[in-house]
This record gives C-alpha cells, sequence and structure tokens, in this order.
C-alpha cells in the first residue's frame, strides 16, 4: 500500500472549491484515495455546500437570532458565546451579511479620532423622538440596576407567590431556575429557566438553559427571602447569556430566591 | 469649568468640550433626571464628538435603502437610541464601539424590517423598469417542495447546524465556514468584507478542519450519508 501524503490543510478547502493547480489538485485526490478522514471532511464540506444553497433556495434559515443577539454574538470575547447563533451564521448567508456591518462598523469605531469641539448637528428628527420618549412614561435616564419603582416593589411579592408553584412545578429539576419575565406594570411576559451552579470561587452561576443571549446587558433581580424579616433585592448585569452573583457564601443565611427581569 | 448659578450648576460649552467621554456621559445622566436642558447640552457634545462616526457607519454601508427609509432617518434613529442607551454603556469599551454598535445595530435592523418586502433586495441596485430582466414574480418557483420533502430538507439542516454549533467557537470561524468553507469566496475577500488578515483566515480554516475531522471521527461518521441519515449526530 502506497504512503499517505501528508494532510492537506486547507488546501482541501481550495481544491473543493475548485481553486487549486492542476499538479495540486493531481496531489489533494491521490491524498483523499488513501486518507479516509480527509475523504469524510471533503464528503460532508460538500454536502454542506449543498445544504447552503439548498436552504437559501428553500428559505430553511428564516429562523434568525434578533439582532440583539447577533451583536452579543459579534462582541463577546469569550469562546463559544452563543453556539446556537454560531451554527446559525455558518449557514446564513444573511446573517453572514449582517456580521460584516457589525465587523465595518467595529472597523470605523477603532479608528475614529474624536472630533471636539466639533458643532452638535442632531437633526430635528432625532430631538422630536427624543422628546417623545421623554414625555411618555418609558422615558427612565437611570443607572442599570435603579429600574424597581415604588409601586412595582409593592406589588411584587404578590406576583411572585402567584408565579411561584406554577414556575418550580414547569422545571422538573433542582438546577433549573425559572426567572419571571416582567413588565413594568407587574404583567408577567414569560417564565425563561437557567440553570444554576456555583464555581470554585463560590460565584453563583445562572445560564440560560438554551443559551440565548436575548437578555444581554439587561439587569436581573433576585428577591432573597431573609425568613421573616424584610426580603433582600439583589440586581445583577447579564452577559451574554450568564449571570453571576460574586460571593455566593453571603447568600447562604438567605433561604430560597425568586429572579426576575423588568421588560419594557 | 461648570458655573455656580440661582439654580445651581451651569453648564458651559467650553467646560464640557475638555471633559473625557467618561466623564460627559456621567454628566449627561445625572442631568438627566434633574434638568434636561442641561442633560442636552451634554448629548449635543456627545453628538458633536460622535457625529461623523454614526454617519459614516450609516452612509458607508454595504445595504442600500428604500426609497421610503434615507439614510437621513437611519441617523436621526441612531442618535435617539443612543441617547436612551447611554446609562447601559460599560466603561470597559470605548464610546465609538458602542455608539458603531448601536448603529450597526440599526441598520440592520431597517434592513430586515424593509426584506420583509420580498421585492426589494438591499444588495442590489434599483431593478430598471425597461430591463427585459424577469421581474421576481417571473423567477419566483413554480411549486413548493412536498411536506415531506421539507421535512428531509429541514431535519439535515438541522443535523448540519448541531454540527456547526460544536466546531465554530466565535463570529470568525462562522463567517470562514460560511464565505470560505462552505461558499466560495477567497482569503483575500473574506478578509477585507470582515476586517481580519488573509493569514488569519487560512489559521482558523486549518483549525476548523482538524476540529472537523475530529468532530466525524469521534462519530464514527465516514460519509456525507452517514452524517445526514444517522442519528449519531443528533
Amino acid at each position: 500500500m502506497a504512503k499517505k501524503s501528508e494532510h492537506p490543510d486547507s488546501k482541501l478547502f481550495d481544491y473543493l472549491n475548485a481553486k487549486t493547480e492542476e499538479a495540486e489538485t493531481g496531489l489533494i485526490e491521490e491524498h483523499l484515495s488513501a486518507c479516509d478522514e480527509c475523504a469524510s471532511v471533503a464528503a460532508v464540506v460538500r454536502a454542506m455546500k449543498n445544504e447552503a444553497s439548498e436552504s437559501e433556495a428553500t428559505n430553511l434559515s428564516s429562523q434568525h437570532p434578533d439582532v440583539s443577539e447577533l451583536a452579543s454574538f459579534f462582541y463577546s470575547a469569550r469562546e463559544g458565546a452563543s453556539s446556537q447563533v454560531a451554527g446559525h451564521v455558518a449557514s446564513c448567508a444573511s446573517c453572514a451579511e449582517e456580521v460584516a456591518q457589525y465587523a465595518a462598523g467595529e472597523r470605523a469605531a477603532s479608528e475614529y479620532q474624536v472630533a471636539n469641539g466639533t458643532l452638535a448637528e442632531i437633526p430635528a428628527k432625532a430631538w422630536e423622538m427624543i422628546s417623545e420618549w421623554e414625555e411618555s412614561s418609558f422615558a427612565k435616564l437611570k443607572p442599570a440596576g435603579d429600574v424597581i419603582n415604588r409601586e412595582l416593589l409593592e406589588r411584587l411579592p404578590r406576583i411572585l407567590k402567584a408565579e411561584r408553584s406554577h414556575a418550580v412545578s414547569g422545571t422538573g429539576d433542582a438546577q433549573r431556575v425559572p426567572v419571571l419575565v416582567i413588565s413594568r406594570s407587574g404583567d408577567v411576559n414569560s417564565i425563561e429557566y437557567f440553570e444554576e451552579s456555583i464555581d470554585s470561587s463560590g460565584t453563583r452561576i445562572l445560564k440560560h438553559a438554551e443559551g440565548s443571549a436575548r437578555f444581554d446587558q439587561r439587569v436581573v433581580h433576585a428577591v432573597f427571602d431573609a425568613g421573616g424579616k424584610e426580603p433582600v433585592v439583589i440586581s445583577e448585569l447579564m452577559q451574554s447569556d450568564t449571570l453571576r452573583f460574586e460571593q455566593a457564601e453571603r447568600f447562604e443565611e438567605l433561604r430560597r430566591a425568586d429572579f426576575f427581569i423588568i421588560e419594557e | 469649568m461648570a458655573n455656580e448659578s440661582a439654580t445651581g450648576v451651569e453648564l458651559d460649552r467650553n467646560w464640557l468640550d475638555n471633559l473625557s467621554d467618561e466623564e460627559l456621559v456621567d454628566n449627561f445622566l445625572a442631568r438627566s433626571t434633574k434638568d434636561r436642558r442641561d442633560a442636552h447640552l451634554c448629548f449635543e457634545v456627545i453628538i458633536g464628538r460622535y457625529h461623523w462616526l454614526i454617519s459614516h457607519v450609516v452612509r458607508n454601508s454595504r445595504y442600500r435603502f428604500p426609497a421610503w427609509d434615507s439614510a437621513d432617518d437611519v441617523i436621526s434613529r441612531v442618535i435617539f437610541k443612543v441617547y436612551r442607551g447611554l446609562a447601559q454603556w460599560r466603561r470597559q469599551g470605548k464610546l465609538s464601539s458602542f455608539i458603531a454598535r448601536i448603529a450597526s445595530s440599526e441598520m440592520i435592523d431597517t434592513i430586515r424590517r424593509v426584506g420583509r418586502d420580498k421585492s426589494w433586495n438591499p444588495r442590489q441596485s434599483p431593478a430598471d423598469p425597461d430591463s427585459d430582466e424577469p421581474s421576481p414574480v417571473e423567477r419566483a418557483a413554480s411549486k413548493e417542495p412536498s411536506p415531506e420533502a421539507q421535512l428531509v430538507a429541514r431535519e439535515r439542516h438541522e443535523i448540519v447546524d448541531r454540527l456547526l454549533e460544536d466546531v465554530c467557537r466565535d463570529w470568525k470561524d462562522t463567517v470562514i465556514v460560511n464565505e470560505y468553507i462552505t461558499g466560495n469566496k477567497s482569503g483575500k475577500e473574506i478578509a477585507e468584507k470582515y476586517n481580519m488578515s488573509e493569514d488569519l483566515v487560512y489559521q482558523r480554516a486549518r483549525r476548523l478542519k482538524v476540529r472537523l475531522m475530529n468532530w466525524l471521527s469521534e462519530r464514527g461518521i465516514t460519509s456525507a450519508e452517514s452524517l445526514l441519515t444517522s442519528t449519531v449526530a443528533k
């Protein structure tokens, strides 16, 4: 049996794109006839090419991540930030174009020299939108953690108690934690499930069970039951699909916690 | 410097111009609940610094706008969203990056909204009414595949998605798979489009090939057929 030549690294992809010279093509074909591993990669990439063109034609990629998920995916420095979004973008032409838009924006931002002392040119239309928003009840120019108003705070115990039994019975898993998504007026919009763990440094971690980053940069509030005393509310900012409560041991004395997110 | 006045601290434009972005945003947030006129002045200085960037991101986009939604409209919406979102700016990132993210998201949102009109293609120039080319309606497929065929296609698509979820680690991997490995673009084209070096494209492609090879070998998959028809990938 002939000795197997070295694996053709990225040249294999050039070959599959019909972009190799004749001599190179011959060498790769010879290698593929002797190497099962590379042959299976080549076969699967060919199938993926077919899938990509078929899914574009039949619009199978219609479940695009929403814009905030895509932004979180692009701007996340961590690897494996959202595997579902990664899987989608790798096979969706329009989402790849959108990622190119973020890349262009980021390039412009990194090269930008701030224009100090320039006169503002805020269009009248922008001022109109700002003014309308400021006049509406939704205008809350407050720091991220300071978003619970007194009325909502007074209603919270009743809302959480009413939803608790339903949410807990829905999980069926002690490690899964329900998080209520409620409006400012106290209506429950949905219940999201998070997987809870504590890492070696004692940080209590809640990770969205479906890996969704739709709550990235949103504040999550935890209401801890202090056993007869006033409940303790702690708010933390969600990073991508994960929420971290540092120094979890300081909450040990507190009993169960209810989690909620306010969604406008 | 800010001047004392009867109503408290009156802002001076020159003083604002000399503040760092962080200080300026802090001033804007602090005043936004007390004195909107002052908050607006802070905001004007912020936009004065970054208006060119917003305009550049919007006007130099790869997308074109429909007639009823001009670049000026998009810029106005971006400025409004910057105003509304400044409290969410994380100080470890640059303000320029935060603003460019809002501008890009607004562009994408606009394109998605208008994209619901299937006759409008954001990546093509307007259709010539006198052209002999067939219209989108004429080019439309005559009939859809059967429900069974659609189900099979969807299942195959899900298997490929699962494989890609496992081998792609970040957005750079995903665009290299999309444009180079399964697409037909060159490393140079991808490097220019996504603002990365050509060397990085090939380096990532080599790593992706190794991950792909390991993924298939761990599951005993030796052909496209065994990938798309078996349940090992599920």
